[in-house]
């Protein structure tokens, strides 16, 4: 009896705590810092939050770009980022070339899809609106179909040794020339 | 006084029938700006309601949003990092209360680690200042209509929901609009309701059934009477409209 009644206790503890954890509208905070490394890890960025968790929102992040020979890392460029928090995937490639996709936040913004040279300069900046016209498809399309974010359908991905991103967006794959910022569809 | 009852049933039971597909549902929110005690400081500074931006949103479900008047609490003890327990629902049952405060430490059970917008559920809304400033100020213009979803009983994974265009899907999955042009069935088509949502919101016991306002009703009462007394509409017309 007094088993039956624990059992039943937890029970509707357990629906309590659903119903009242489940009601929420938030976002997981991104890590303080994280490592990107190029297929061959001959570069590597790191974003690192600036500031204290609360402040992240308004002040983003910084990204340090490094070469990396023999053990020894050389650091290439830093800069501090537009997004907000920071961006939400990133691609190096093994020619120091770098490809930011999207902001933390799931908004349909002006950083879609960012790429910088070896020495940091910003070589394209995209938009969702950008990326949509690209693609030939409508907005609410390219959106219904997003898997990962607001508009991507895959993950991007980089041959090894290759400066050409690419990823699949509403039924298409686009492909990203690292070198001149370029778009294609396949 | 056959034709007179007549021309009324017709106003009244007709023309509400045909002037939209679903009745028109309400419901009722209270507005509560939090301050600190001396009455500074306070929340949601220049008391955004997101309103058109929600209209929009629920009229999907054919569900109106009727904001109440503001009212203001001094109380620093809520102000900041409270768990959404510590605001009151209304003691009038089918009146949602919404609380503006800074911060929020959790919706209930542990601290969140995450940014935290709002909490909803159990006929009572509370909102953080995040929302006003998120999208480099553009603000999080869905978190008050996903609350209120939370509310007519909707979960972030049932009844259709869990896509980004979404309005239900959690908020680190949810695609958030930037403008009323982007919300469904416009522009880039988010906040969309499903018709299995939009069943569930309306079974809602908080919803009140909207009836067109007596003085419309009289309107359209003399109008036709006019009419007849013209003889424009006989009775044999006014039958058939009836039909």
């Amino acid at each position: 009896m007094m088993h039956r009644l624990a059992l039943a206790y937890l029970k509707f503890g357990f629906v309590l705590v659903i119903a009242s954890v489940h009601a929420t509208d938030e976002i997981a905070l991104p890590p303080a810092s994280e490592n990107y490394y190029s297929p061959a890890s001959a570069y590597l960025l790191t974003l690192t939050m600036i500031g204290a968790p609360e402040d992240w929102a308004a002040n983003g992040s910084e990204a340090v770009f490094k070469k990396i020979q023999n053990g020894q890392s050389e650091q290439l460029w830093s800069q501090q980022l537009p997004h907000s928090y920071r961006p939400k995937l990133v691609i190096v490639s093994d020619q120091g070339y770098l490809a930011l996709f999207d902001q933390w936040i799931n908004v349909l913004g002006p950083y879609a899809i960012m790429v910088f040279s070896p020495s940091g300069d910003r070589l394209k900046s995209l938009s969702f609106d950008d990326i949509a016209k690209s693609v030939e498809a409508s907005r609410a399309n390219v959106v219904k179909k997003a898997q990962i974010g607001s508009w991507m359908e895959s993950l991007p991905r980089i041959a090894a040794s290759s400066n050409i991103v690419e990823v699949a967006v509403a039924g298409k794959v686009l492909s990203i020339d690292l070198e001149t910022g370029s778009l294609s569809q396949n | 006084m056959k034709k007179v009852l007549s021309a009324v049933c017709f106003v009244i039971c007709i023309i509400p029938l045909q002037s939209q597909a679903l009745p028109l549902l309400a419901i009722d929110i209270q507005p509560i700006q939090v301050c600190n005690n001396s009455g500074g400081d306070c929340a949601n500074s220049s008391m955004e309601l997101f309103e058109g931006i929600g209209d929009k949103i629920w009229s999907q479900a054919d569900i109106d949003l009727n904001f109440l008047s503001w009212l203001a609490v001094d109380d620093s003890s809520i102000l900041n990092s409270a768990n959404h327990g510590s605001y009151t629902a209304n003691a009038n049952p089918s009146i949602v209360n919404i609380w503006f405060i800074e911060d929020l430490a959790s919706c209930g059970g542990t601290g969140s680690t995450a940014t935290l917008f709002g909490c909803g559920g159990g006929n009572k809304i509370s909102v953080t200042d995040l929302v006003f400033s998120f999208n480099g100020g553009i603000g999080r213009l869905d978190t008050i209509s996903h609350e209120i979803g939370h509310v007519l009983g909707l979960g972030h994974n049932d009844f259709g929901a869990g896509g980004g265009n979404n309005l239900m899907t959690s908020g680190g999955s949810r695609t958030v609009p930037s403008s009323i042009n982007d919300i469904n069935p416009d522009g880039a088509g988010l906040s969309v309701l499903t018709d299995e949502q939009i069943e569930e919101a309306r079974s809602s016991d908080v919803l009140y059934r909207v009836v067109p306002a007596p003085a419309t009703l009289w309107l359209v009462f003399i109008g036709l009477t006019l009419l007849r007394l013209r003889g424009n509409l006989t009775s044999k017309q006014l039958l058939v409209k009836q039909i």
